[in-house]
């Protein structure tokens, strides 16, 4: 874990031991969460609803006061600056748009309170709604925005200031999926072009590992593991994780020698070879990274498991096979236009070795 | 000046809006009128203590005596209120006989809601003198109330008030109540202007004078809910009100008070009994009036209410006598104004007080 | 077709409630508003403007209209600001207690007016709370009268009539949240600026409602200007009142009661211009 954290010399956001419990509440919402941030970097705070991700972002935000652990920002220490000199842009869920006021006024509300004077105030605004292709519903009410357009306004708004760190509270959330996808991309866009440092909160893995630099998974308040999308994708830290983001097989075994392991039930498995252990862990394989083959000559049976199908959907571009191989379930991916095994059909599944990974824990 | 009867008259729109009216209001009233009585009377008085006296010295013998007869009371705030169901009424003629201020009674004389009373049918009217008979009502006066200084004895018990000067005792600031908006205000002009030699046939002038005089004691110019609870409370020490509920606390001993006929006399109120035009009994609405009116009625209704009696044959004793009108002396100063033209002018007085007074 | 004639029927009640109600008498009211004087003889001339000359001429009921107005617009500007406060507490209020808060903000509206009064008298008398205090301290050397008047009327039209205005505003801060205003926190607005240009904007609504519900309140109260007032207030209410019920002068209660409608409905006219403006800036 400690690897994938950039170090702390080069961190502009620096959080430490956050911790927030709620009276009444039997655990905490946010459990010492720690994690370095690098300036104009993007972390994602991903995680299932309740897990603390926006609880952590509302404290750094100043918005819901912890009870341990500090931020700092650009080497200040944020503890006892109020919110309205924390020079930070936030993007609420619901937008928290001023109903009262129209675009243009939601969008210069910031410089206006920074005192800059309306003619240089106008240009800035003018820009900010150029950059988020509003400038043509500057005089709008709130109320007369598509969702889509409240979106934009919010993040014209947060951004209008040049904060020095911007939080986005599942910004996406309210959106339909084909236009929260267009959104994610111009939201990214945006953030390099201003080369703006910032975190938002999500439970959607695909936004997440498709948006953010860096990953932090949250789960029961605690952040289980922070590093690249890659990282977490293809080396989860634990089984929380690897169950967590994408879709994963998980099989028992117990290690036998340098470069195997046994699978109860089901025979030796190729593994990495400084991979060592006690007792009973967990191997994950991805189903993309797992090779289907029907009837071929085996090259080296040791290292493939044979079953039969037992399901063949389309998700679109590519099957989903599941094919039962003794006791265990596993999933697989064919891609489309390639020879396609019945149901019932008896089929050899292998992957390399370094495809698996060794996590702690039974399945 | 006298149009014959409401009954005969042809329905104009107004007067069927009165109908309507007076449909609507007294509809959820029905006409008391006890299971077997086979004649009956509605009586409409003030509520309070002078409802129990009446019931039990006045209504209560009545009943006794005349069997198959009975009588509802029907309590209201003041005489103006009396007035108005008389008006609303008329159409229905829900009330027979009602109490109410002389003042009043002429008024309701004047509109023609009163049927004149015949010393034929109403033989006691012989007893009552002048003054309780005024050619302008056709009323008769059943009690007499004075106007005194109502104080409390616990605060002004070493050095009670005598005149209505004391009205004005520059120690007394912010502890007297006048309510004198109605009335007592508008007996007592009369009182303050022959108090400094004028006449308030001529000019009212003076009594206002006077009154502004008193304004920088006065801490209310209207007593909620009354000014005897205000006085017995220590609200104020002193305040203008009438004898017969200040007697009536003071026996009862309710509190520290007394009432005073100052030493320069007093006007009564006097409570008329009048009986409603078009009234179906007419004959029994008499007998009642004369019962009321007689000698032992009215003895046993000063007894218990200390009102002053209207029949010039009741004696009282000379305790209860000097409690009701202060004394022979004082009571042979007791002004005896033209109720008629106090009548007239009621509404102008209230206002000129309210106006030059209070609010000057 | 059908279901139109449906949604009307269900109009039927209530409209024929509020006709009973209320339009009779108003109708009544303007009618006896132009009866001749109480001292003309019966089945005189049916229509009279003699009630609306006897008020227009006498500079006595302009100055009774202008205390009302007076004491009402002192009252709402009081009241209101008063309330503000309460009814933000109480929305935003997270607390186990907050029920029981809503419940005694309001829990004056459960006690007798009378009742409350008396309650005032007690503090305010010549020997109340305040007196005795101030006189304590040595602050005063002889008891200053605050009670029978319009001072004490005043605060205890205050007091009676904040929990509407605590209602009205809670009831118009819909579109207020907390985010709006932690929102422009973060865009760099201090707390004052926050309330200024966030809070109060959009609660403005219930502020508005509010304040015309307190205003029509309290220039329509005749119990508190009664028995606070010592009999030294004089309001169209109280006026309305005596000539009803001692001077037996209808017509003139009348036209005093239409001229209080009168009122009120420039107000409410006022009020809906200012909601409408409220509903379209532009």
């Amino acid at each position: 874990m400690a690897e994938t954290i950039p170090p702390a010399a080069d961190a502009f956001l620096h959080v430490r031991d956050l911790t927030k419990q709620y009276p009444g509440s039997p655990r905490p919402a946010v459990d010492r969460a720690s994690f370095d941030l690098g300036k104009g970097r993007m972390l994602a705070l991903l995680g299932s609803s309740g897990c603390g991700k926006t609880t952590l972002l509302r404290m750094i935000a100043g918005l819901v006061p912890p009870q341990g652990g500090h931020v700092m920002l650009g080497g200040r220490d944020m503890g006892h600056v109020p919110l309205h000199q924390r020079q930070m842009g936030m993007v609420f869920q619901s937008y928290a748009l001023f109903p009262h006021m129209d675009v243009a006024r939601n969008v210069g509300f910031g410089l206006e309170m920074k005192g800059m004077p309306a003619s240089q105030r106008n240009a800035a605004v003018r820009r900010m709604l150029e950059l988020t292709h509003l400038e043509n519903l500057a005089d709008r009410r709130i109320s007369a925005l598509s969702g889509g357009q409240q979106q934009r306004v919010a993040l014209a708004r947060a951004l209008a200031t040049e904060p020095a760190l911007l939080l986005l509270d599942e910004p996406l959330a309210n959106l339909d999926v084909k236009l929260r996808e267009a959104m994610r991309a111009e939201i990214r866009a945006l953030q390099k072009r201003m080369d703006v440092t910032c975190l938002f909160v999500t439970h959607d893995q695909d936004e997440a590992l498709s948006t953010a630099d860096e990953i932090a998974v949250m789960s029961e308040g605690v952040i289980q593991q922070i590093g690249t999308p890659q990282d977490i994708y293809e080396r989860p830290a634990n089984r929380f994780v690897a169950g967590f983001i994408g879709r994963a097989n998980f099989l028992p075994a117990l290690w036998q020698r340098p470069g195997w392991a046994e699978v109860p039930e089901l025979g030796l498995l190729a593994i990495a070879e400084h991979e060592r252990w006690q007792g009973t862990r967990t191997l994950m394989v991805r189903p993309h990274a797992i090779r289907v083959r029907m009837g071929g000559d085996m090259t080296d049976a040791l290292r493939a498991c044979t079953g039969h199908v037992v399901d063949l959907s389309y998700t679109g571009g590519r099957y989903g096979c599941q094919v039962r191989v003794g006791p265990y379930l596993m999933e697989t991916e064919l891609e489309a236009g390639t020879r396609l095994p019945i149901r019932g059909q008896e089929v050899q599944l292998d992957w390399p070795a370094h495809r698996t990974r060794v996590l702690d824990g039974t399945p | 000046m006298k149009p014959e009867g409401g009954t005969g008259r042809p329905l104009t729109r107004r007067s069927m809006g009165r109908a309507a009216l007076a449909t609507m209001l007294a509809g959820s009233l029905p006409r008391g009128s006890a299971r077997g009585a086979t004649r009956s009377l509605t009586i409409s008085g003030y509520a309070g203590p002078f409802e129990r006296a009446f019931q039990a010295c006045v209504i209560d013998p009545f009943q006794q005596a005349t069997p198959g007869v009975h009588i509802e009371y029907r309590p209201v705030m003041n005489s103006a209120q009396s007035l108005a169901l008389l008006s609303l009424a008329r159409t229905r003629t829900d009330i027979d006989i009602a109490i109410m201020d002389i003042s009043v009674s002429i008024l309701a004389t004047g509109k023609d809601l009163l049927a004149p009373l015949d010393i034929g049918q109403v033989p006691a009217l012989g007893h009552i003198p002048s003054w309780g008979r005024p050619a302008a009502s056709h009323g008769v006066a059943f009690t007499r109330d004075n106007l005194v200084l109502v104080y409390n004895t616990d605060i002004l018990g070493h050095h009670p008030p005598t005149s209505w000067m004391d009205l004005g005792r520059p120690e007394l600031v912010d502890q007297v109540c006048m309510p004198i908006e109605d009335t007592r205000g508008v007996v007592l002009l009369p009182l303050l202007d022959r108090s400094v030699g004028a006449d308030y046939r001529v000019t009212i002038d003076p009594a206002l004078a006077l009154l502004r005089q008193f304004a920088p004691n006065v801490a209310n110019w209207n007593a909620q809910p009354d000014i005897y609870t205000l006085v017995m409370a220590q609200t104020v020490a002193l305040g203008v009100g009438w004898n017969a509920r200040t007697q009536m606390m003071r026996a009862r001993k309710a509190g520290p008070i007394d009432g005073v006929v100052p030493s320069e006399g007093s006007v009564s109120q006097i409570n008329t009994l009048n009986v409603a035009r078009g009234t179906p009994d007419m004959e029994l609405a008499c007998a009642f009036v004369n019962h009321a009116l007689s000698a032992t009625v009215q003895k046993r209704f000063a007894q218990a209410a200390f009102y002053g009696p209207t029949n010039s044959d009741v004696v009282l004793e000379p305790a209860l006598d000097s409690r009701i009108y202060g004394g022979p002396d004082i009571a042979a100063r007791e002004l005896y104004p033209d109720w008629e033209f106090i009548s007239r002018n009621y509404n102008n007085w209230v206002r000129r007080i309210q106006r030059e007074v209070i609010s000057g | 077709m059908t279901t139109r004639l449906m949604h009307r029927m269900l109009l039927l009640p209530g409209l024929v409630a509020l006709v009973v109600t209320f339009c009779l008498p108003v109708a009544w009211l303007l009618h006896m508003s132009f009866m001749p004087e109480p001292d003309s003889p019966p089945g005189h001339a049916a229509i009279s403007f003699h009630a609306y000359a006897q008020v227009l001429e006498d500079g006595f009921y302009w100055w009774v209209v202008w205390q009302t107005v007076r004491i009402g617009l002192v009252v709402t500007c009081l009241t209101v600001p008063l309330s503000f406060p309460i009814a933000l507490f109480l929305s935003r209020s997270t607390s186990p207690w907050r029920g029981t808060l809503a419940a005694l903000a309001v829990a004056p509206l459960l006690t007798s007016t009378v009742i409350r009064t008396y309650g005032w008298m007690v503090i305010l008398g010549r020997h109340g709370l305040i007196n005795r205090t101030l006189l304590g301290l040595g602050v005063l050397s002889m008891p200053v009268r605050l009670d029978n008047g319009t001072f004490a009327t005043i605060v205890a039209l205050v007091e009676i009539l904040m929990p509407y205005a605590i209602i009205s505003i809670l009831g118009g801060m819909g579109r207020l949240t907390v985010e709006l205003e932690q929102a422009a926190a973060l865009l760099g607005a201090p707390l004052w600026k926050v309330f200024m240009r966030i809070t109060v904007p959009l609660a403005l609504p219930g502020l508005l409602t509010a304040s015309l519900l307190v205003f029509v309140l309290s220039i329509s109260s005749l119990v508190t200007p009664q028995l606070m007032g010592g009999g030294r207030v004089f309001v169209l209410s109280t006026e309305i009142f005596s000539q009803t019920t001692q001077a037996l002068n209808w017509p003139l209660a009348g036209a005093l009661s239409t001229l209080l409608l009168a009122l009120f409905g420039s107000v409410i006219v006022l009020y809906q211009r200012a909601a409408r403006r409220l509903e379209d800036p532009a």
